[in-house]
């Protein structure tokens, strides 16, 4: 609901065209990079079983598709107020918007969680670490005692679950591992 | 020896109503859907006595094919891919305090679905195995094709190019990997992890898992859905009211659940369409009857994909694929022979569906207000936690932690669509149906070989369907230039 409020909102400004003025080229710029690769695709059986039918087919209609929507930014002034809104644009004031630090804040930690701590460590070691440090800094009506039961009690639960009531593996090792092998 | 009567054996009630309340809370959790419970039981239904296996399934397939509702309604995550269409038209309402009538309207017509299913699966055998029967190819191709576009028309509110291209972008994405007639590989860039394709379940997860996440966490004061989720039982003037849509929900749900390779997915996507059309209202804003047409439309599905696979062995959908490969682990060979091979198996399958229908029915309810307590925790509490089900239901399947890495991908993906206000639901149903468009298009097209247009031309379902693709594509720019 609020999604579609702010893009309401979004429209009654005018930054919706300026977007779609923006997306539309990297659109039309995708659809022209995939037909180029389809038409470089072998058709080994003719054009009917081409492995680059489909997707020349698809990108050819998604090209159009970007076309129309660069065609009815043009008439919503799209131009124009993409300039304006460059020319307004300040990167420090940006970044100091509560919104934009929160953003940033969950996407790095996540991807610290995904991309350094998941299948290098145990499962309930990198998630122990991910939810201590997300609810530190999301929940701030929490204390640090309950921050760390939940962060402790919820990843060692939710292995237990899957691992051995579901069968389901953890990415990296989990402390169940052993009980598995064991009652095998 | 199987029979009607052994599914109402106390021991296998009891068996198929635990695996129905598994079926709910595995459904329920983000990602976890009804194709990968059923092949995870694959394995483990060998070591079970056959009856039991059956009703096992059969538990856990009808249960998990609703569990999808209870996160789609309370977190705007759908549990099952499904489940986007309840999702759509339900999270509104729960956000107004009406999510427990949202639940018990789903699960009302989730039974209503499963009966209809099963009635019609019982007497209409001839009737629809024979229109499946039309269905070659170009249809089936067809079919994907307008799933998505009516899909994109439905999801994008005055914008539906927008929904259109994000419609197509999944279709494209899907294409990425070694195709299956050639063996050429699509896209990879020498990559190795993208030669199997990129999955759908990391992708729906992302897409709608981790956009949420990265979207309400970002917001100073996140939305709250309300504990008290006031009445739960829906009034039976409101389930006569949506009598219409009931019924034209239940045939669509069965139909595309007869055709091979059409699963709930596209069942609830079209039906939920189909239904906006015929009531004219716009169900994204909250409506009860959104919610019925998807959920009828997906349990009623369960009793038309059963029919291919029993009667001629080719799975209605992919959780059936494993059901028969579950039972072939059994000994049990289906296809058009299997009354003379295993008399009584029918009748048995039958009165299981009767069996995990009711479980579903009486254990969804008990769950509600569980699972009320816990979705409607503080987001910022809620929200980093579903991120470990995420991360657990995208390596659950192949368990590869490349799979991690394009749910994370994707969810930024979705995030940065989000903003720019292009709708995710089509792209989702796109990467679902892209291989099945493509693969079909191409047969056909090897088929119509010399004479295409001929070809299109002597096939009256494939020219209704065109004309129906085209009435989506046109009704959607009408509507904007209104």
């Amino acid at each position: 609901m609020e999604e579609q409020v702010e893009r309401q909102q979004d429209s009654k400004k005018g930054t919706m065209p300026a977007i779609d003025f923006f997306s539309s080229i990297v659109l039309m710029a995708f659809s022209v990079g995939v037909v180029l690769r389809s038409l470089q695709m072998p058709r080994p059986g003719g054009w009917s079983s081409a492995p680059g039918l489909i997707p020349l087919f698809l990108s050819a209609c998604t090209f159009f598709m970007g076309l129309g929507l660069f065609v009815s930014s043009l008439r919503n002034n799209g131009i124009s107020q993409l300039v304006t809104k460059w020319r307004a644009f300040s990167p420090s004031q940006s970044v100091s918007s509560t919104k934009v630090k929160r953003s940033l804040w969950i996407i790095l930690l996540t991807a610290f969680y995904f991309f350094v701590l998941l299948g290098r460590t145990p499962f309930e070691f990198a998630s122990f670490i991910y939810l201590a440090s997300t609810l530190h800094i999301f929940w701030r009506k929490a204390g640090w005692l309950k921050i760390i039961l939940i962060s402790t009690l919820l990843p060692f639960s939710l292995s237990a679950l899957f691992r051995l009531v579901f069968v389901v593996f953890m990415p990296g090792d989990s402390v169940f591992d052993w009980m598995v092998t064991y009652l095998h | 020896m199987f029979s009607f009567s052994m599914a109402f054996d106390p021991f296998l009630i009891l068996i198929c109503s635990t695996g129905a309340a598994l079926g709910i809370i595995w459904g329920a959790m983000p990602g976890l859907s009804t194709t990968m419970a059923m092949a995870l039981l694959v394995g483990l239904s060998y070591g079970m006595a056959t009856h039991i296996a059956i009703s096992f399934m059969l538990g856990v397939f009808t249960g998990s094919v609703f569990g999808g509702a209870i996160s789609a309604t309370l977190i705007n995550i759908p549990g099952t891919p499904d489940a986007v269409p309840t999702q759509l038209a339900g999270f509104p309402l729960a956000k107004k305090g009406q999510g427990g009538l949202v639940l018990g309207m789903s699960i009302t017509a989730s039974m209503i679905g499963n009966w209809v299913g099963i009635l019609l699966l019982v007497s209409c055998v001839p009737f629809i195995l024979d229109i499946a029967l039309k269905f070659a190819s170009w249809e089936v191709a067809l079919l994907a094709l307008w799933g998505v576009a009516i899909s994109g028309t439905l999801t994008s509110g005055e914008a539906p190019l927008k929904g259109w291209i994000s419609g197509w972008l999944g279709l494209l994405i899907a294409l990425v990997g070694r195709e299956e007639i050639h063996g050429y590989e699509r896209f990879t860039f020498g990559n190795l992890e993208l030669l199997l394709g990129i999955p759908y379940i990391p992708v729906l997860i992302g897409l709608f898992g981790m956009t949420e996440i990265f979207d309400a966490i970002s917001e100073s004061s996140p939305y709250v859905i309300p504990q008290k989720i006031g009445r739960v039982f829906p009034p039976v003037r409101l389930i006569f009211q949506y009598w219409k849509s009931i019924i034209r929900s239940s045939f669509v749900g069965l139909l595309t659940g007869v055709i091979p390779g059409c699963g709930a997915n596209v069942a609830t996507f079209v039906s939920y369409g189909i239904g906006e059309r015929f009531t004219k209202k716009k169900f994204s804003k909250g409506d009860l009857e959104g919610v019925v047409c998807s959920e009828v439309a997906n349990n009623a599905n369960i009793g038309g994909a059963l029919l291919p696979s029993l009667v001629l062995g080719i799975p209605g959908s992919a959780p059936t694929a494993a059901f028969i490969a579950a039972l072939s682990l059994h000994g049990i060979i289906l296809g058009p022979t299997i009354d003379f091979e295993q008399p009584g198996l029918l009748y048995f399958v039958y009165g299981g569906l009767i069996v995990a229908n009711i479980a579903m029915y009486l254990s969804a309810f008990a769950l509600i207000k569980p699972s009320v307590k816990l979705f409607s925790l503080p987001r910022e509490l809620l929200l980093p936690l579903v991120t470990l089900l995420c991360v657990i239901g995208s390596f659950a399947e192949k368990m590869a932690m490349f799979d991690i890495y394009l749910m994370f991908g994707f969810g930024l993906f979705g995030y940065i669509m989000r903003k720019t206000g292009f709708p995710i639901g089509p792209m989702v149903l796109g990467v679902i149906l892209g291989n099945m468009a493509d693969q079909n298009l191409r047969r056909a097209m090897q088929v119509f070989e010399g004479d295409v247009i001929g070809q299109i031309l002597s096939r009256p379902v494939g020219i209704i369907l065109i004309f129906i693709v085209i009435l989506t594509f046109v009704s959607g720019i009408y509507r904007k230039k209104q």
